[in-house]
């Protein structure tokens, strides 16, 4: 199952594939680029292989659920990584599969219990590292910015995209998820990357983001490596001053 | 009588939801949209009605679903919002960063209501 769901993955990407083989020259070559290398790398011991969730598809809003659950189970087994890291994991997952879900085609009509475009994602996991890759063949970050900023330019987009705020969605959605993410590897120590429209960003702690060009090929692909035992201060990341929270609101009696 | 399993055996005039009912792991922002709509066929219904939402056994959710849910039901219901609606929030792995998720949601409907 898993070998099909790759050759699905390269097919999509337009590379022909008799059949998925560790030397397979440019079919190894995209998947290491866009992170969606684990069981392919025939450096990898087995006992890692075994406890990595290969490629996923996902077509059901349903099923982002579970991938979830899945990824963060094998993390946790395998990095022995505390509860705060596991939630932080659990949250960053959930947020960038909504995106590559909503944001990878034009979905943004609500209610559709199908995403329109297929979601894979991977997890793998070694000595202190958490590696996960998830991508779609959607429309893209540029195109989706773009219904926002609509003068935006590409690699403009990417440097927007992981700012505090930022958001293709036309209702007024937070924009957390790639910001969140970025700053999630920036502090923790890991690293995170995103290709979309033949370009490609970097962020890395004690560095400004990279930019750099990449693979010409439709969709949004990011990974992100982190720390398993990293602390990161969410509300800081996330959250506003408290004083700006529900100014002059009664929230006394709404959290139990 | 057919009904749905999370609103299923309430007290007259509450609606508990669980959301773990949903999924573990609440991402898509459809799911959110899906309960708010629930919510708001409920109070049409009886809008004396207090929601509980129980986030036992949950193990995320992510900014889009959270402002899907709660931030368009306080944009919607404004100050009645926090007057009838109550977050079990304590039960989940870890509660402070579920809670953040949550008040950024409910404050961004806040905005669009003060900019409205």
């Amino acid at each position: 199952m898993f070998l099909s769901m790759q050759s699905d993955l390269l097919r999509e990407m337009g590379v022909k594939v008799r059949g998925v083989r560790s030397n397979d020259g440019k079919a190894f070559y995209l998947l290491k680029i866009f992170g969606f290398f684990p069981t392919l790398e025939s450096s990898i011991p087995e006992e890692i292989k075994q406890q990595s969730v290969g490629v996923r598809k996902i077509t059901q809003v349903r099923e982002l659920s579970d991938l979830v659950q899945d990824l963060v189970t094998l993390i946790k087994a395998r990095t022995s990584c505390n509860v705060k890291t596991g939630a932080a994991l659990d949250w960053v997952l959930t947020e960038l599969l909504d995106n590559s879900g909503t944001h990878g085609y034009k979905c943004y009509t609500t209610g559709e219990k199908t995403y329109p475009k297929p979601v894979y994602a991977c997890g793998f996991s070694y000595e202190d590292r958490v590696e996960i890759a998830i991508g779609d063949f959607g429309q893209g970050i540029h195109e989706s910015l773009k219904l926002t900023y609509p003068e935006i330019e590409i690699k403009e987009a990417l440097e927007m995209a992981i700012k505090k705020g930022v958001s293709g969605h036309p209702n007024g959605s937070p924009g957390f998820g790639l910001y969140g993410a970025s700053e999630l590897a920036r502090r923790g120590g890991g690293s995170f990357y995103i290709w979309s429209s033949g370009h490609g960003i970097e962020v890395r702690g004690g560095s400004k983001p990279l930019l750099f060009s990449g693979i010409p090929t439709n969709g949004t692909f990011v990974s992100f490596s982190l720390n398993k035992s990293m602390e990161v201060p969410f509300q800081e990341i996330l959250g506003r001053d408290t004083a700006e929270y529900f100014d002059g609101l009664p929230t006394d009696n709404l959290w139990q | 009588m057919d009904c749905q399993p999370t609103i299923c055996g309430n007290s007259v005039g509450v609606l508990n939801i669980k959301l773990s009912d949903y999924g573990a792991s609440l991402g898509p922002r459809v799911t959110g949209e899906e309960i708010k709509n629930l919510v708001l066929q409920e109070l049409a219904k009886d809008p004396t009605l207090v929601i509980n939402f129980d986030f036992t056994g949950l193990r995320s959710i992510s900014s889009g679903f959270a402002f899907e849910l709660f931030g368009q039901l306080s944009r919607i219901m404004g100050k009645r919002f926090f007057e009838v609606v109550k977050l079990k929030i304590s039960e989940t792995d870890d509660p402070e960063l579920a809670k953040t998720i949550v008040r950024e949601a409910i404050s961004r409907g806040a905005d669009i209501v003060r900019k409205d």
